[in-house]
């Protein structure tokens, strides 16, 4: 498992930018991210039509090594195929990722915005709340939460979202504070708008570009986490294809038909990197 | 006196969150649906005999009771009771943690150096700043255990050179004061047992420390091609300073303090990833001890983890913080 890109923390302690990018460029590069995760989701939602067996089922000798025939990537030790539920182990390891980062966000909006808006006793106590949690070992209190739950994917992704929501608040604040300031607000305000009219229509739409770029290049860390916890066995409970307990199912067998835990764990390092890749393309996008 | 008050804030800080860190325990363990009275007494034990371990566990107090409670245990250490060893998760914890510190100290030695290799390479060198900087950017994205296997199979299997698990050969086990087999070894003049325990190290901390390695290169990349175009940098070159002495004593010195924050940081990462990494080389510390734990859903001891690494985090980025005060004038209190 992996903490969070040194940029990452960096972004999150930077106090308010006084003259933050223009919102016109904001808002394409956030429709940017959106539109590549968009288009990569769907190409994951269909891996699992390519998969030639049920990924759960035995359907083949058991060991077979790569190349064999009918079975691409090999079979495991109980026969099933490798490729089948590799394939399916990808587009469960995305959308959970893509789910953790979404609930991340939102719950860091929510409490963002409401500390940048109210400011004072509110603000300062949302942000060393905030504080506390980004000064705790984020992976290591998901495994408890995920223990004291029980294990099941869903508690895994709700455990990172509850630990990954803080820096993304703080983004969201700090850019709260620096829009609400400009004329726009200010007018809008003068019109005695709705408190939430004015957060949703007039501020959101200025501060949503660094908290999505932020989330962009958490695709693979999270990946990396939720593989973590799933390797250690606190993911979904046996046959079900994932990418990490197979990696740990398969590890007995290494000596003598390494394919088992490796590819598993190969599959896990391309997708970090293609999320990875994702990341930077949109940090560049946004910074320059 | 600037530094007694930053030591003073620091320590501050961290008793809050250290008290935090207890409470989002403490909650975690109130949801779960797990019954830690029926987890020690068993789901047949009668009616009374459930109550009575629940008024000893001072289940039946008020919530607040019971979170002072819990704090008045952790002051002296008291974690709880282990459902899977029946014994104290203290004591097992403190069986177990030889072998992850001695783990965790070679995966930050490994850290450290490769670190500064790749960082100072990328940072200098022409010819290999591309090489590197390609190093830096597929190596974050190669997990550990990935790693442990390809380690395993190369230097264990196909060449033979290294033990594949265990923390010595012959499970002899520790025998000295540390409880960590190289140190022992070396306290008692035995070089060959202290060789053979080195040994057993290589690959795990070669898994484990490569993603440091990884991270601290990259931040000391950015900290060292930044500082050398500082103006005080341009003054040391002006008044004649040879290339060296300016590097050394200028660069260098100034790119130390963000290098200790990330060591800091990566201090949480090293042990939230003993918990995946000691099991596959059948290590005897504290990662494999909580994986057992988790198998048997073993709540207090994967307690006791928690606060075990969350305090070990936050000492050793209090340290840091301070250390940062130690050799950098300008860190102060905001």
């Amino acid at each position: 498992m992996a903490v969070a890109d040194p940029w990452i923390l960096e972004a999150a302690k930077r106090p308010a930018t006084l003259t933050p990018p223009r919102l016109s460029k904001r808002l394409t590069s956030g429709r940017f991210i959106v539109v590549a995760l968009g288009v990569v989701s769907l190409v994951v939602l269909l891996l699992p039509l390519l998969a030639p067996y049920s990924p759960t089922d035995p359907v083949g000798a058991g060991l077979l090594p790569p190349l064999s025939h009918g079975h691409l990537l090999g079979t495991d030790d109980i026969g099933r195929d490798l490729l089948s539920r590799i394939l399916y182990g990808i587009r469960s390891s995305w959308f959970g990722t893509i789910a953790v980062l979404a609930s991340a966000l939102v719950i860091g909006t929510f409490i963002g915005v409401i500390a940048g808006l109210a400011g004072g006793v509110l603000d300062a106590a949302l942000m060393r709340f905030s504080e506390i949690f980004l000064a705790m070992p984020a992976q290591v209190l998901a495994i408890c939460l995920v223990a004291a739950l029980g294990p099941s994917y869903i508690h895994v992704l709700i455990a990172v979202a509850v630990v990954w929501w803080p820096a993304y608040a703080r983004l969201i604040r700090t850019g709260v504070r620096s829009v609400k300031v400009r004329p726009h607000v200010e007018a809008a305000r003068l019109a005695d708008i709705s408190s939430a009219r004015l957060a949703a229509r007039h501020i959101l739409p200025g501060v949503l570009g660094p908290p999505l770029v932020l989330a962009s290049v958490d695709i693979g860390t999270v990946l990396l986490v939720l593989s973590g916890l799933s390797l250690i066995g606190l993911g979904a409970p046996a046959p079900a294809p994932e990418l990490g307990a197979m990696v740990s199912e398969g590890f007995p067998f290494l000596l003598q038909a390494w394919w088992v835990p490796l590819i598993p764990g190969f599959a896990i390092t391309v997708i970090v990197l293609i999320g990875m890749v994702l990341g930077d393309i949109m940090r560049g996008r946004i910074s320059t | 006196m600037r530094i007694g008050r930053l030591v003073a804030t620091r320590l501050g800080g961290m008793i809050v969150v250290v008290l935090a860190l207890a409470f989002t325990v403490f909650l975690f363990q109130k949801l779960s649906p797990v019954d830690p009275v029926r987890a020690i007494v068993g789901a047949d034990a009668s009616r009374a005999a459930v109550a009575a371990e629940r008024a000893r566990l001072g289940l039946n107090r008020p919530f607040l009771v019971q979170f002072l409670n819990y704090v008045r245990g952790l002051l002296t250490f008291n974690l709880g009771t282990s459902y899977r060893t029946q014994q104290p998760v203290r004591t097992n914890l403190f069986q177990v943690l030889p072998a992850t510190a001695e783990l965790t100290i070679a995966t930050l030695f490994v850290g450290v150096i490769g670190g500064v290799i790749l960082g100072s390479i990328s940072a200098f060198s022409r010819r290999w700043s591309k090489v590197v900087r390609g190093i830096f950017f597929t190596f974050a994205a190669v997990p550990s255990f990935i790693l442990a296997m390809l380690g395993l199979l190369f230097f264990s299997r196909s060449l033979g050179w290294l033990p594949s698990s265990g923390i010595t050969s012959g499970g002899g086990g520790a025998t000295g004061p540390t409880g960590m087999p190289v140190l022992d070894d070396l306290l008692h003049a035995n070089v060959g047992a202290a060789w053979n325990a080195t040994l057993h190290l290589v690959i795990p901390a070669l898994a484990g420390g490569l993603a440091v390695a990884v991270a601290l290169g990259r931040v000391l990349r950015g900290e060292l091609m930044s500082g050398a175009q500082q103006e005080y940098v341009r003054t040391a070159r002006a008044k004649g300073l040879e290339e060296r002495a300016v590097i050394l004593r200028h660069v260098v010195r100034n790119s130390i303090s963000p290098v200790l924050s990330v060591l800091g940081l990566y201090i949480g990462f090293i042990l939230a990833g003993s918990v995946v990494l000691e099991p596959l080389f059948d290590w005897p510390g504290v990662g494999n001890y909580t994986y057992q734990s988790i198998q048997s859903a073993d709540f207090p001891a994967i307690a006791g983890f928690t606060i075990l690494v969350g305090v070990t985090y936050v000492v050793c980025n209090m340290a840091v913080d301070i250390a940062q005060g130690l050799i950098d004038p300008r860190v102060g209190i905001q």
